[in-house]
Protein backbone atom coordinates (compact mmCIF):
# COMPACT_ATOMS: atom_id res chain seq x y z
CA UNK A 1 0.00 0.00 0.00
CA UNK A 2 1.66 3.22 -1.15
CA UNK A 3 1.16 6.55 0.59
CA UNK A 4 3.22 8.56 -1.91
CA UNK A 5 3.41 7.73 -5.60
CA UNK A 6 5.60 9.62 -8.05
CA UNK A 7 5.27 8.58 -11.67
CA UNK A 8 7.33 9.79 -14.63
CA UNK A 9 7.62 13.18 -12.92
CA UNK A 10 9.34 15.91 -14.90
CA UNK A 11 9.84 19.48 -13.72
CA UNK A 12 11.42 22.32 -15.67
CA UNK A 13 11.83 25.98 -14.75
CA UNK A 14 12.06 28.31 -17.76
CA UNK A 15 13.15 25.44 -19.96
CA UNK A 16 15.83 24.20 -17.56
CA UNK A 17 14.99 20.62 -16.66
CA UNK A 18 15.44 19.89 -12.94
CA UNK A 19 14.57 16.20 -13.13
CA UNK A 20 12.89 14.04 -15.67
CA UNK A 21 10.85 10.83 -15.57
CA UNK A 22 11.32 10.32 -11.87
CA UNK A 23 9.62 7.27 -10.34
CA UNK A 24 9.35 6.70 -6.60
CA UNK A 25 6.84 5.04 -4.32
CA UNK A 26 6.76 5.27 -0.54
CA UNK A 27 4.94 2.54 1.36
CA UNK A 28 2.59 3.50 4.17
CA UNK A 29 4.53 3.78 7.42
CA UNK A 30 7.89 3.92 5.68
CA UNK A 31 10.43 6.72 6.09
CA UNK A 32 12.37 7.53 2.94
CA UNK A 33 15.21 10.01 2.81
CA UNK A 34 16.06 11.78 -0.44
CA UNK A 35 19.74 12.61 -0.41
CA UNK A 36 21.51 14.81 -2.89
CA UNK A 37 23.66 17.90 -3.43
CA UNK A 38 22.01 21.30 -3.33
CA UNK A 39 20.32 22.24 -6.57
CA UNK A 40 19.47 18.64 -7.48
CA UNK A 41 15.75 19.29 -7.13
CA UNK A 42 15.13 17.58 -3.78
CA UNK A 43 12.95 20.41 -2.52
CA UNK A 44 11.20 20.76 -5.86
CA UNK A 45 10.23 17.11 -5.59
CA UNK A 46 8.55 17.71 -2.22
CA UNK A 47 6.90 20.89 -3.49
CA UNK A 48 5.40 18.94 -6.39
CA UNK A 49 3.95 16.36 -4.00
CA UNK A 50 2.49 19.11 -1.77
CA UNK A 51 0.99 20.95 -4.73
CA UNK A 52 3.19 24.02 -4.28
CA UNK A 53 4.66 23.42 -7.76
CA UNK A 54 2.84 22.15 -10.81
CA UNK A 55 4.68 19.25 -12.49
CA UNK A 56 5.76 19.90 -16.07
CA UNK A 57 4.63 16.35 -16.80
CA UNK A 58 3.93 13.19 -14.86
CA UNK A 59 2.25 12.94 -11.48
CA UNK A 60 3.16 13.25 -7.81
CA UNK A 61 0.45 12.20 -5.37
CA UNK A 62 0.21 11.83 -1.64
CA UNK A 63 -2.69 9.75 -0.43
CA UNK A 64 -3.60 11.03 3.02
CA UNK A 65 -3.37 14.04 5.32
CA UNK A 66 -0.12 15.80 4.43
CA UNK A 67 1.98 17.77 6.90
CA UNK A 68 4.78 19.91 5.44
CA UNK A 69 7.80 21.17 7.35
CA UNK A 70 9.90 23.77 5.55
CA UNK A 71 13.62 24.36 5.81
CA UNK A 72 12.92 27.62 7.66
CA UNK A 73 10.32 27.83 10.45
CA UNK A 74 8.04 30.22 8.52
CA UNK A 75 6.03 31.09 11.63
CA UNK A 76 3.43 33.84 11.35
CA UNK A 77 5.31 36.65 13.14
CA UNK A 78 2.20 38.23 14.66
CA UNK A 79 1.12 35.04 16.45
CA UNK A 80 2.66 33.48 19.54
CA UNK A 81 4.02 29.94 19.43
CA UNK A 82 0.66 28.67 20.64
CA UNK A 83 -1.17 30.94 18.18
CA UNK A 84 0.85 29.51 15.32
CA UNK A 85 -0.02 25.97 16.36
CA UNK A 86 -3.66 26.98 16.81
CA UNK A 87 -3.63 28.53 13.32
CA UNK A 88 -3.09 25.06 11.87
CA UNK A 89 -5.78 23.34 13.95
CA UNK A 90 -8.95 22.72 11.96
CA UNK A 91 -11.40 21.52 14.62
CA UNK A 92 -11.94 21.07 18.35
CA UNK A 93 -10.22 17.70 18.37
CA UNK A 94 -7.08 19.25 16.91
CA UNK A 95 -7.31 22.29 19.17
CA UNK A 96 -7.42 19.89 22.12
CA UNK A 97 -4.05 18.51 20.96
CA UNK A 98 -2.26 21.88 21.14
CA UNK A 99 -0.93 21.42 24.67
CA UNK A 100 0.27 17.90 23.98
CA UNK A 101 2.19 18.82 20.80
CA UNK A 102 3.74 21.79 22.61
CA UNK A 103 4.87 19.40 25.33
CA UNK A 104 6.12 16.89 22.77
CA UNK A 105 8.28 19.57 21.12
CA UNK A 106 9.41 20.99 24.46
CA UNK A 107 7.70 24.34 23.97
CA UNK A 108 5.19 24.52 26.83
CA UNK A 109 7.21 27.20 28.60
CA UNK A 110 7.56 29.16 25.34
CA UNK A 111 3.90 28.92 24.27
CA UNK A 112 3.22 32.62 24.83
CA UNK A 113 6.35 33.93 23.05
CA UNK A 114 6.34 35.72 19.72
CA UNK A 115 8.55 34.27 16.94
CA UNK A 116 10.94 37.22 17.21
CA UNK A 117 11.88 36.06 20.70
CA UNK A 118 12.64 32.45 19.72
CA UNK A 119 16.00 30.85 19.01
CA UNK A 120 16.41 29.05 15.68
CA UNK A 121 15.91 25.65 17.27
CA UNK A 122 12.80 26.72 19.18
CA UNK A 123 11.29 28.29 16.06
CA UNK A 124 11.88 25.10 14.09
CA UNK A 125 10.32 23.02 16.86
CA UNK A 126 7.33 25.38 16.83
CA UNK A 127 7.02 24.80 13.07
CA UNK A 128 7.12 21.07 13.73
CA UNK A 129 4.43 21.42 16.43
CA UNK A 130 2.26 23.34 13.97
CA UNK A 131 2.49 20.47 11.51
CA UNK A 132 1.97 17.76 14.12
CA UNK A 133 -1.15 19.29 15.65
CA UNK A 134 -3.13 18.02 12.64
CA UNK A 135 -1.88 14.48 13.21
CA UNK A 136 -0.84 14.05 9.58
CA UNK A 137 -0.49 10.56 8.17
CA UNK A 138 2.16 11.77 5.71
CA UNK A 139 5.06 14.05 6.60
CA UNK A 140 6.99 15.94 3.94
CA UNK A 141 10.17 17.23 5.57
CA UNK A 142 12.25 19.68 3.55
CA UNK A 143 15.64 19.77 5.28
CA UNK A 144 13.85 20.78 8.48
CA UNK A 145 17.02 20.60 10.57
CA UNK A 146 19.56 22.05 8.14
CA UNK A 147 19.65 25.48 9.75
CA UNK A 148 20.37 24.20 13.26
CA UNK A 149 23.68 23.73 15.03
CA UNK A 150 25.02 20.18 15.33
CA UNK A 151 23.91 19.52 18.92
CA UNK A 152 20.44 20.91 18.43
CA UNK A 153 20.16 18.94 15.22
CA UNK A 154 20.96 15.62 16.93
CA UNK A 155 18.39 16.48 19.58
CA UNK A 156 15.69 17.17 17.05
CA UNK A 157 16.62 14.16 14.93
CA UNK A 158 15.93 11.96 17.94
CA UNK A 159 12.65 13.80 18.60
CA UNK A 160 11.65 13.47 14.95
CA UNK A 161 12.46 9.75 14.90
CA UNK A 162 10.30 9.10 17.95
CA UNK A 163 7.46 11.31 16.66
CA UNK A 164 7.36 9.56 13.29
CA UNK A 165 7.42 6.20 15.06
CA UNK A 166 4.65 7.26 17.48
CA UNK A 167 2.41 8.62 14.73
CA UNK A 168 3.07 5.63 12.52
CA UNK A 169 3.34 8.24 9.79
CA UNK A 170 4.82 7.93 6.34
CA UNK A 171 7.68 10.38 5.92
CA UNK A 172 9.60 11.67 2.97
CA UNK A 173 12.68 13.51 4.24
CA UNK A 174 14.85 15.66 2.02
CA UNK A 175 18.37 16.17 3.32
CA UNK A 176 21.98 16.60 2.31
CA UNK A 177 23.24 15.03 5.52
CA UNK A 178 24.23 11.37 5.06
CA UNK A 179 24.17 10.61 8.78
CA UNK A 180 20.75 12.17 9.20
CA UNK A 181 19.43 10.07 6.31
CA UNK A 182 20.86 6.89 7.79
CA UNK A 183 19.62 7.70 11.26
CA UNK A 184 16.04 8.54 10.32
CA UNK A 185 15.21 6.58 7.18
CA UNK A 186 14.26 3.01 6.35
CA UNK A 187 15.40 3.63 2.79
CA UNK A 188 17.69 6.24 1.26
CA UNK A 189 17.36 7.45 -2.31
CA UNK A 190 20.28 9.36 -3.83
CA UNK A 191 19.38 12.04 -6.35
CA UNK A 192 22.03 13.46 -8.64
CA UNK A 193 23.19 14.33 -12.12
CA UNK A 194 21.86 16.99 -14.46
CA UNK A 195 18.98 16.66 -15.03
CA UNK A 196 18.62 14.73 -11.79
CA UNK A 197 17.73 11.08 -11.61
CA UNK A 198 17.81 8.43 -8.91
CA UNK A 199 21.44 7.36 -8.87
CA UNK A 200 21.40 4.93 -5.97
CA UNK A 201 19.00 3.39 -3.52
CA UNK A 202 19.82 1.79 -0.20
CA UNK A 203 17.77 -0.07 2.35
CA UNK A 204 18.95 0.85 5.85
CA UNK A 205 19.06 -2.25 8.05
CA UNK A 206 17.00 -1.61 11.22
CA UNK A 207 19.97 -2.32 13.47
CA UNK A 208 22.00 0.42 11.80
CA UNK A 209 19.66 3.09 13.10
CA UNK A 210 21.61 3.76 16.22
CA UNK A 211 24.19 6.48 16.25
CA UNK A 212 27.06 4.45 17.69
CA UNK A 213 26.60 1.41 15.57
CA UNK A 214 29.80 0.62 13.68
CA UNK A 215 27.80 -1.10 10.95
CA UNK A 216 26.70 2.35 9.80
CA UNK A 217 30.13 2.77 8.25
CA UNK A 218 29.40 0.43 5.37
CA UNK A 219 26.19 2.24 4.45
CA UNK A 220 27.79 5.59 4.96
CA UNK A 221 30.64 4.79 2.61
CA UNK A 222 28.36 3.48 -0.09
CA UNK A 223 26.11 6.56 0.11
CA UNK A 224 29.06 8.94 0.01
CA UNK A 225 30.37 7.04 -3.02
CA UNK A 226 26.99 7.43 -4.71
CA UNK A 227 27.20 11.17 -4.00
CA UNK A 228 30.62 11.20 -5.66
CA UNK A 229 32.56 11.66 -2.42
CA UNK A 230 35.31 9.16 -1.59
CA UNK A 231 35.44 8.59 2.14
CA UNK A 232 39.23 8.60 2.53
CA UNK A 233 39.37 9.51 6.18
CA UNK A 234 39.47 6.59 8.58
CA UNK A 235 36.31 6.43 10.66
CA UNK A 236 36.98 6.76 14.33
CA UNK A 237 35.63 3.84 16.26
CA UNK A 238 34.88 4.11 19.93
CA UNK B 1 18.80 51.90 22.48
CA UNK B 2 16.59 51.90 25.57
CA UNK B 3 19.01 53.90 27.69
CA UNK B 4 18.92 56.76 25.18
CA UNK B 5 15.12 57.10 25.40
CA UNK B 6 14.75 59.08 28.62
CA UNK B 7 16.96 62.10 27.82
CA UNK B 8 15.46 62.18 24.28
CA UNK B 9 12.13 63.23 25.76
CA UNK B 10 13.70 66.31 27.34
CA UNK B 11 15.71 66.93 24.19
CA UNK B 12 12.54 67.30 22.13
CA UNK B 13 11.54 70.37 24.20
CA UNK B 14 14.85 72.17 23.73
CA UNK B 15 14.10 73.74 20.34
CA UNK B 16 10.53 74.87 21.20
CA UNK B 17 11.88 76.42 24.43
CA UNK B 18 14.56 78.30 22.48
CA UNK B 19 11.95 79.55 20.01
CA UNK B 20 9.76 80.70 22.90
CA UNK B 21 12.67 82.61 24.47
CA UNK B 22 13.46 84.32 21.17
CA UNK B 23 9.79 85.09 20.69
CA UNK B 24 9.47 86.71 24.12
CA UNK B 25 12.71 88.63 23.52
CA UNK B 26 11.43 89.89 20.16
CA UNK B 27 8.44 91.42 21.98
CA UNK B 28 10.38 92.78 24.94
CA UNK B 29 13.16 94.41 22.87
CA UNK B 30 10.82 95.53 20.10
CA UNK B 31 12.67 93.66 17.29
CA UNK B 32 9.45 93.26 15.32
CA UNK B 33 6.49 95.61 14.90
CA UNK B 34 3.51 94.50 17.02
CA UNK B 35 1.15 94.49 14.01
CA UNK B 36 3.40 91.84 12.44
CA UNK B 37 4.12 89.59 15.39
CA UNK B 38 2.08 89.18 18.55
CA UNK B 39 3.78 88.43 21.87
CA UNK B 40 3.25 85.04 23.58
CA UNK B 41 1.13 86.81 26.18
CA UNK B 42 -0.92 88.35 23.37
CA UNK B 43 -1.54 84.91 21.86
CA UNK B 44 -2.58 83.47 25.20
CA UNK B 45 -4.93 86.38 25.79
CA UNK B 46 -6.39 85.87 22.31
CA UNK B 47 -6.90 82.14 22.98
CA UNK B 48 -8.61 82.92 26.31
CA UNK B 49 -10.80 85.55 24.68
CA UNK B 50 -11.76 83.22 21.79
CA UNK B 51 -12.53 80.49 24.24
CA UNK B 52 -14.69 82.73 26.46
CA UNK B 53 -16.74 83.74 23.41
CA UNK B 54 -17.15 80.06 22.45
CA UNK B 55 -15.30 80.65 19.18
CA UNK B 56 -12.30 78.47 20.04
CA UNK B 57 -14.36 75.33 20.54
CA UNK B 58 -16.48 76.14 17.49
CA UNK B 59 -13.46 76.49 15.20
CA UNK B 60 -11.65 73.46 16.58
CA UNK B 61 -14.74 71.24 16.34
CA UNK B 62 -15.40 72.39 12.76
CA UNK B 63 -11.85 71.53 11.69
CA UNK B 64 -11.62 68.23 13.57
CA UNK B 65 -14.94 67.12 12.07
CA UNK B 66 -13.73 67.92 8.56
CA UNK B 67 -10.39 66.20 9.06
CA UNK B 68 -11.88 63.01 10.44
CA UNK B 69 -14.76 63.05 7.95
CA UNK B 70 -12.37 63.30 5.00
CA UNK B 71 -9.87 60.92 6.56
CA UNK B 72 -12.58 58.34 7.29
CA UNK B 73 -13.82 58.40 3.70
CA UNK B 74 -10.24 58.17 2.41
CA UNK B 75 -9.41 55.25 4.72
CA UNK B 76 -12.50 53.27 3.67
CA UNK B 77 -11.96 53.89 -0.06
CA UNK B 78 -8.22 53.24 0.11
CA UNK B 79 -8.74 49.91 1.89
CA UNK B 80 -11.25 48.73 -0.73
CA UNK B 81 -9.36 49.98 -3.80
CA UNK B 82 -5.90 49.18 -2.37
CA UNK B 83 -6.89 45.61 -1.50
CA UNK B 84 -8.33 45.12 -4.98
CA UNK B 85 -5.26 46.54 -6.73
CA UNK B 86 -2.88 44.73 -4.37
CA UNK B 87 -4.44 41.31 -4.84
CA UNK B 88 -5.59 41.37 -8.46
CA UNK B 89 -3.11 42.04 -11.29
CA UNK B 90 -6.06 42.85 -13.57
CA UNK B 91 -7.37 45.49 -11.18
CA UNK B 92 -3.83 46.85 -10.88
CA UNK B 93 -3.44 47.23 -14.66
CA UNK B 94 -6.92 48.74 -14.87
CA UNK B 95 -6.80 51.25 -11.99
CA UNK B 96 -3.27 51.96 -10.85
CA UNK B 97 -2.01 54.07 -13.81
CA UNK B 98 -5.04 56.38 -13.56
CA UNK B 99 -4.73 56.69 -9.80
CA UNK B 100 -1.01 57.48 -10.08
CA UNK B 101 -1.83 60.23 -12.60
CA UNK B 102 -4.46 61.71 -10.29
CA UNK B 103 -1.96 61.52 -7.43
CA UNK B 104 0.46 63.67 -9.47
CA UNK B 105 -2.05 66.57 -9.60
CA UNK B 106 -1.12 69.27 -7.05
CA UNK B 107 -3.73 69.47 -4.30
CA UNK B 108 -4.78 73.05 -4.89
CA UNK B 109 -5.62 72.31 -8.51
CA UNK B 110 -8.72 70.46 -7.31
CA UNK B 111 -10.12 73.43 -5.43
CA UNK B 112 -11.73 75.37 -8.33
CA UNK B 113 -13.28 72.20 -9.71
CA UNK B 114 -14.64 71.10 -6.35
CA UNK B 115 -16.08 74.56 -5.69
CA UNK B 116 -17.71 74.51 -9.11
CA UNK B 117 -19.24 71.10 -8.53
CA UNK B 118 -20.16 71.22 -4.89
CA UNK B 119 -20.31 74.87 -3.98
CA UNK B 120 -18.62 76.28 -0.89
CA UNK B 121 -20.29 73.90 1.57
CA UNK B 122 -18.86 71.10 3.65
CA UNK B 123 -18.94 68.57 0.80
CA UNK B 124 -16.20 70.31 -1.20
CA UNK B 125 -13.95 70.64 1.87
CA UNK B 126 -14.37 67.06 2.97
CA UNK B 127 -13.80 65.80 -0.58
CA UNK B 128 -10.56 67.77 -0.87
CA UNK B 129 -9.34 66.36 2.45
CA UNK B 130 -10.34 62.85 1.37
CA UNK B 131 -8.35 63.23 -1.87
CA UNK B 132 -5.31 64.31 0.12
CA UNK B 133 -5.54 61.50 2.67
CA UNK B 134 -6.43 58.76 0.18
CA UNK B 135 -3.15 58.45 -1.70
CA UNK B 136 -0.66 57.81 1.13
CA UNK B 137 -2.98 55.11 2.50
CA UNK B 138 -3.55 53.57 -0.93
CA UNK B 139 0.11 53.56 -1.97
CA UNK B 140 1.30 52.06 1.32
CA UNK B 141 -1.42 49.42 1.39
CA UNK B 142 -0.67 48.24 -2.16
CA UNK B 143 3.07 48.14 -1.38
CA UNK B 144 2.26 46.22 1.81
CA UNK B 145 0.20 43.59 0.00
CA UNK B 146 2.82 43.21 -2.73
CA UNK B 147 5.47 42.85 -0.05
CA UNK B 148 3.82 39.95 1.82
CA UNK B 149 6.31 37.14 2.29
CA UNK B 150 5.47 34.48 -0.32
CA UNK B 151 6.76 31.89 2.12
CA UNK B 152 3.94 32.64 4.55
CA UNK B 153 1.36 32.28 1.79
CA UNK B 154 2.89 28.87 1.02
CA UNK B 155 2.51 27.85 4.65
CA UNK B 156 -1.17 28.75 4.42
CA UNK B 157 -1.40 26.74 1.18
CA UNK B 158 0.07 23.62 2.79
CA UNK B 159 -2.45 24.04 5.63
CA UNK B 160 -5.37 24.44 3.20
CA UNK B 161 -6.03 27.96 4.46
CA UNK B 162 -7.51 29.94 1.58
CA UNK B 163 -10.19 32.46 0.61
CA UNK B 164 -11.69 34.59 3.36
CA UNK B 165 -9.65 32.82 6.06
CA UNK B 166 -6.42 33.51 4.17
CA UNK B 167 -7.40 37.19 3.84
CA UNK B 168 -8.39 37.59 7.49
CA UNK B 169 -5.71 35.48 9.16
CA UNK B 170 -2.66 36.07 6.93
CA UNK B 171 -3.01 38.90 4.41
CA UNK B 172 -4.66 41.41 6.77
CA UNK B 173 -2.22 41.04 9.67
CA UNK B 174 0.77 40.90 7.32
CA UNK B 175 -0.34 44.16 5.68
CA UNK B 176 -1.35 45.95 8.87
CA UNK B 177 2.05 47.63 9.49
CA UNK B 178 2.05 49.23 6.01
CA UNK B 179 -1.61 50.17 6.29
CA UNK B 180 -0.99 51.93 9.61
CA UNK B 181 2.04 53.81 8.25
CA UNK B 182 -0.13 54.91 5.32
CA UNK B 183 -2.92 55.96 7.66
CA UNK B 184 -0.53 58.01 9.78
CA UNK B 185 0.82 59.86 6.74
CA UNK B 186 -2.74 60.17 5.40
CA UNK B 187 -3.94 61.80 8.60
CA UNK B 188 -1.09 64.33 8.43
CA UNK B 189 -2.06 65.02 4.82
CA UNK B 190 -5.67 65.51 5.95
CA UNK B 191 -4.58 68.37 8.23
CA UNK B 192 -2.60 69.96 5.37
CA UNK B 193 -5.55 69.75 3.01
CA UNK B 194 -7.88 71.06 5.70
CA UNK B 195 -6.05 74.36 5.72
CA UNK B 196 -6.15 74.53 1.91
CA UNK B 197 -9.90 73.94 2.03
CA UNK B 198 -10.60 76.39 4.85
CA UNK B 199 -8.38 79.16 3.55
CA UNK B 200 -10.53 79.49 0.46
CA UNK B 201 -14.09 79.46 1.60
CA UNK B 202 -15.24 79.02 5.13
CA UNK B 203 -16.83 80.80 8.06
CA UNK B 204 -15.36 78.66 10.82
CA UNK B 205 -12.41 76.38 11.42
CA UNK B 206 -8.71 76.86 12.11
CA UNK B 207 -8.03 77.79 8.47
CA UNK B 208 -10.74 80.43 8.74
CA UNK B 209 -8.97 81.90 11.78
CA UNK B 210 -5.90 82.28 9.57
CA UNK B 211 -7.72 84.20 6.81
CA UNK B 212 -9.72 86.28 9.29
CA UNK B 213 -6.55 87.15 11.22
CA UNK B 214 -4.89 88.26 8.00
CA UNK B 215 -7.90 90.34 6.85
CA UNK B 216 -8.32 92.21 10.13
CA UNK B 217 -4.56 92.39 10.82
CA UNK B 218 -4.56 90.30 13.97
CA UNK B 219 -1.24 88.39 14.20
CA UNK B 220 -2.33 87.02 17.58
CA UNK B 221 -5.25 85.23 15.92
CA UNK B 222 -3.02 83.90 13.12
CA UNK B 223 -0.45 82.60 15.60
CA UNK B 224 -3.19 81.03 17.74
CA UNK B 225 -4.42 79.12 14.70
CA UNK B 226 -0.89 78.02 13.76
CA UNK B 227 -0.20 76.79 17.29
CA UNK B 228 -3.48 74.90 17.37
CA UNK B 229 -2.72 73.31 13.99
CA UNK B 230 0.71 72.23 15.23
CA UNK B 231 -0.86 70.85 18.41
CA UNK B 232 -3.58 68.84 16.67
CA UNK B 233 -1.26 67.64 13.91
CA UNK B 234 1.19 66.41 16.51
CA UNK B 235 -1.55 64.85 18.65
CA UNK B 236 -3.02 62.88 15.75
CA UNK B 237 0.43 61.72 14.70
CA UNK B 238 1.18 60.56 18.25
CA UNK B 239 -2.16 58.80 18.42
CA UNK B 240 -1.42 56.91 15.21
CA UNK B 241 2.06 55.95 16.43
CA UNK B 242 0.57 54.63 19.65
CA UNK B 243 -1.90 52.58 17.63
CA UNK B 244 0.96 51.24 15.51
CA UNK B 245 2.93 50.26 18.60
CA UNK B 246 -0.12 48.53 20.09
CA UNK B 247 -1.13 46.62 16.96
CA UNK B 248 2.20 45.79 15.35
CA UNK B 249 4.51 45.15 18.28
CA UNK B 250 5.29 41.77 16.73
CA UNK B 251 7.43 43.22 13.95
CA UNK B 252 11.10 42.37 14.29
CA UNK B 253 12.67 45.63 13.21
CA UNK B 254 15.71 47.69 14.12
CA UNK B 255 13.76 50.43 15.94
Amino acid sequence: MNAIVIERLTKAFDGKIVFTNLDLAVTRGETVAVLGPSGCGKSTLLRCIAGLERPTSGTARADGDVGYVFQEPRLLPWLTVEGNVRFAARNDAERARITSVLTLTGLREAAHLLPKHLSGGMAQRAALARTLVRNPSILLLDEPLAALDALRRMDLQAALASIVATLGATALLVTHDVDEALYLADRVVVLGGSPSRIEAELIVPPHARRRRDADLTTERTSLLRALGVEDHLPTLSI
Amino acid sequence: MRAVRAPQFGLAWLVPAAILVLWIAAGVFGWVQSYQLATPQGVIEELVSLSSRGLLAKNIIASVERVFGGFGIALGLAIVVGTLVGLSPTAERLLDPTLQAIRAVPSLAWVPLLLLWMGIGEAAKITLIAIGAFFPIYVNLVAGIHGIDRKLIEVAQTLDVRGVRLAARVILPATLPSLLVGARIGLTQAWLFLVAAELLASTRGLGFMLTEGQQISRPDEILSAILLLALFGKLSEMGMRLLEARLTGWTDTFR
